[in-house]
């Protein structure tokens, strides 16, 4: 099996389920009830957060721990939006957002918040147009740092400037697909709400984080206990959580590494495709992560593609994974191309560093039968 | 002006030859519970030890010399060259500062060990009386049942008077009667015996049993609040406490055996790890709470079938109190608060409705069988903890328990 779909998951690692397997061995408690067994799983949760604020070089931030990266958001967006409701406030966000993102502020427009989606030519946003979008209104700004389907990487270092400049909006980032993948040239704690999930980075599914200043008071979006600050209520799984120290760990350990092996791997697939005729590669921004190369044919729909390639047991990804019909236009796509057929005859091929150039060469392969039909 | 403290033996003065050791033992005890106020000196004239208070308050050393076992009694003294003239003036002074502007009965008692002074005993207690007659009014002599005793003791060194005297603890010097092993609940009862085996002389160490997760750390918590509070009366100002996890043993018992042999049971295993601790340890009995006919398991036939399992002497100061007695002793000793605090002990988890009162040893032993304990009591004294309890440092046990953990943990971040 070659694997070139890491965008859409990961293989979680063996370490991070030995932690998983060991805190539910062992620390299974409930984390709110009173007794010490549930005192010492709090402390645990506890140290996976201070763990993770040393890792990032995070100061003032609270963690919520989230069923993954689609709640993170929710919770991030609703919650800070919510007590706006009926009060002709301005939201912002790109045309290129995740579904867990774009509907949310689609979801928003609907009832009356004026949203602008700024649009992304390049695969990133122009940064004029952000400055010139944000009013004395604006009460939230949602950008992502790498595009989940190009790979294009947002200038986050100038956006955080210019929302805090020119106003009082609070900046929430997506960063599923570039954090720990990345170097940032920003500070994780200059952003208010920063999004990311765990089965990304060899973590396991089912756990996201929303890591938001400790004094941005969100409202929650389901209600029950007073677990998160009331603003995530359910019962702690302190395994997954624990199991999120671990996978930022190991991801922060080798990023630099994996980063430059990837990108000698992209690099080189690209190479070859730029050899085939019926292939475009989708990567229109000056700044893009290694770990995504979107390609488009000229005359074979991506959906086709993608299953020609299963047989041979290769897998690639067609678009966002969470949405909700694969033949959904690729609404990233079509963004930077304004190409129906563009967006329909993409595939994503995500590189890690369990891909070989062996692997490439087995897909170039395939896709030059492909293409040659 | 109150410039002594002196402090008088009790029982020990009986046992003549081993005195000498006795009393540097007790007066090791005091130095080391007075260390903190440094300006003491200290000074050992025969049966009585002097502490000099180089204007040290006295107050607060009053209430630590009432925990130190083998003092009889202690007087806050002061002191005057032995001369009738300065020992008028001393007596007018500490008598004024006990009547207040009262009127108060008194009477003299003299001791004059000095059998040069000029005077005798009576002849002084005459003089001292009619010079305190006469300088302070409204004072009456009454020699059955004074208000207050003035005491004055001559001696060659110099003649030493007061008004005050305390009644100490008695018993023996805190470790003079060697080590024994505390088994140690969190109710009223077993502090209070290891009190009182403190107070008589022995050196203790405690053992609790522990069944989280159906007992909390606030039960062992209590457990270290209860022995902290009985820390100030110990020779070394501390207890060494073993906590025993206890809940697969007890688990076994509730699972295998009797409904109404399971307490039997229960108590013959902690017996069977008290009694082997004691042994790594050097303790030479166990002492504990148990109070004849008080519960199931403290019945004659009870202790009986019980204390088979060992093979030291089990002493149960207890034994033969009323309830109300001992709550008195706990009320007296700040532990009573403490007891009644309502944290589950493995004592009260798993309890059956009708426990056996009359166990027999061939039923007991037929129902034990069934498990094979020896294993589960050597896992038992393997995981057991061993905690120091300090005079006037609180041990948190949470915080402990969680360091501990941590240590234990860090491999999965």
């Amino acid at each position: 099996m070659i694997y070139f779909d890491a965008t859409a998951t990961t293989k979680p690692s063996q370490e991070v389920l030995d932690t998983y397997n060991k805190v539910n061995k062992e620390y299974w408690f409930n984390p709110s009830s009173m007794y010490n067994l549930s005192v010492i799983c709090q402390n645990l949760i506890e140290q996976t957060s201070a763990n993770i604020f040393k890792m990032l070089n995070l100061k003032d931030k609270f963690i919520y721990y989230t069923s993954g990266a689609t709640e993170a958001n929710n919770m991030a967006i609703m919650g800070l939006v919510k007590p706006y409701i009926n009060q002709n406030k301005h939201i912002i966000t790109t045309e290129i957002e995740h579904p867990s993102v774009y509907n949310t502020f689609k979801y928003l427009e609907s009832i009356g918040f004026k949203v602008t989606y700024l649009k992304c030519k390049n695969g990133i946003i122009n940064l004029d147009d952000l400055k010139a979008s944000l009013t004395k209104d604006t009460i939230l700004v949602s950008i992502m740092w790498v595009n989940n389907i190009i790979g294009s990487i947002n200038p986050m270092k100038d956006i955080i400037e210019i929302v805090k400049k020119n106003s009082h909006a609070k900046l929430h980032s997506d960063m599923v697909q570039g954090f720990a993948k990345i170097k940032p040239d920003f500070a994780f704690n200059d952003i208010d709400l920063i999004t990311i999930t765990m089965h990304k980075l060899e973590g396991l599914k089912g756990i996201g984080l929303l890591i938001s200043n400790k004094n941005l008071k969100l409202e929650p979006i389901i209600y029950g206990g007073h677990q998160q600050l009331a603003l995530r209520p359910g019962t702690l799984d302190t395994g997954l959580i624990v199991s999120a120290a671990k996978t930022i760990r190991l991801a922060l350990e080798k990023q630099d590494a994996s980063y430059y092996y990837v990108q000698d791997l992209a690099n080189y697939l690209k190479n070859k495709l730029n050899k085939l005729p019926f292939i475009i590669i989708n990567a229109p921004s000056p700044l893009q992560s290694p770990y995504i190369v979107s390609i488009s044919f000229t005359n074979i729909k991506g959906e086709t593609a993608m299953h020609y390639l299963e047989k041979a047991d290769i897998y690639v990804g067609i678009g966002s994974a969470c949405n909700e019909k694969i033949q959904t236009l690729e609404r990233t796509i079509l963004a930077i191309s304004l190409d129906k057929e563009r967006a329909n005859n993409m595939i994503r091929i995500s590189l890690s560093t369990h891909n070989t150039k062996e692997d490439i060469d087995l897909l170039v392969n395939k896709l030059q039968e492909l293409g040659s039909k | 002006m109150e410039d002594h403290i002196l402090i008088r033996y009790g029982e020990l003065s009986l046992k003549k030859s081993n005195r000498k050791q006795f009393t540097m033992r007790i007066e090791n005890h005091i130095k080391r519970a007075l260390k903190d106020f440094k300006a003491l000196t200290f000074e050992a004239r025969g049966m009585r030890f002097y502490i000099i208070l180089n204007n040290e308050d006295s107050l607060p050393i009053v209430e630590i010399l009432k925990k130190i076992p083998g003092i009889y009694s202690f007087s806050i003294v002061s002191r005057c060259q032995s001369n009738l003239e300065d020992i008028c003036k001393l007596a007018h002074q500490l008598v004024l500062e006990q009547i207040k502007d009262k009127v108060q009965t008194f009477k003299i008692e003299t001791h004059r060990a000095d059998k040069n002074f000029p005077l005798t005993s009576l002849e002084i207690t005459k003089e001292v009386g009619r010079y305190l007659f006469k300088t302070i009014p409204g004072l009456i002599a009454d020699v059955h049942h004074p208000d207050f005793t003035l005491s004055l003791d001559v001696r060659v060194e110099g003649t030493f008077i007061y008004t005050k005297t305390y009644l100490g603890l008695g018993g023996f010097p805190a470790g003079s009667i060697g080590k024994t092993m505390l088994m140690i609940s969190g109710g009223i009862d077993s502090v209070v015996a290891g009190y009182m085996a403190i107070k008589k002389g022995m050196t203790i160490e405690a053992i609790h049993f522990s069944s989280p997760p159906y007992t909390s750390d606030m039960a062992v918590q209590k457990v270290i609040d209860l022995l902290e509070t009985i820390c100030p009366y110990t020779e070394y100002l501390n207890i060494n406490l073993y906590i025993v996890p206890f809940t697969p043993l007890q688990k076994a018992i509730y699972d295998n055996v009797r409904d109404d042999y399971v307490i039997t049971i229960m108590r013959r295993m902690m017996y069977r790890i008290s009694n082997i601790i004691a042994k790594k340890i050097n303790a030479l009995a166990i002492i504990n709470g148990e109070n004849i006919g008080q519960v199931a398991s403290q019945t004659l036939e009870s202790m009986a079938t019980i204390e088979e399992v060992v093979d030291i002497p089990v002493i149960r100061p207890l034994a033969t109190y009323d309830k109300q007695e001992i709550v008195n002793i706990a009320t007296k000793i700040n532990t009573y608060p403490i007891s009644i605090l309502p944290y589950e002990d493995c004592c009260t988890v798993f309890v059956p409705k009708h426990p056996q009162i009359k166990p027999k040893l061939s039923s007991t032993i037929q129902e034990e069988n069934k498990i094979a304990y020896l294993p589960l009591i050597d896992e038992a004294i393997n995981n057991t903890q061993r905690i120091t309890l300090k005079n006037k440092q609180h041990f948190n046990y949470l915080e402990y328990s969680i360091n501990m953990l941590n240590k234990n943990t860090s491999e999965l971040f």
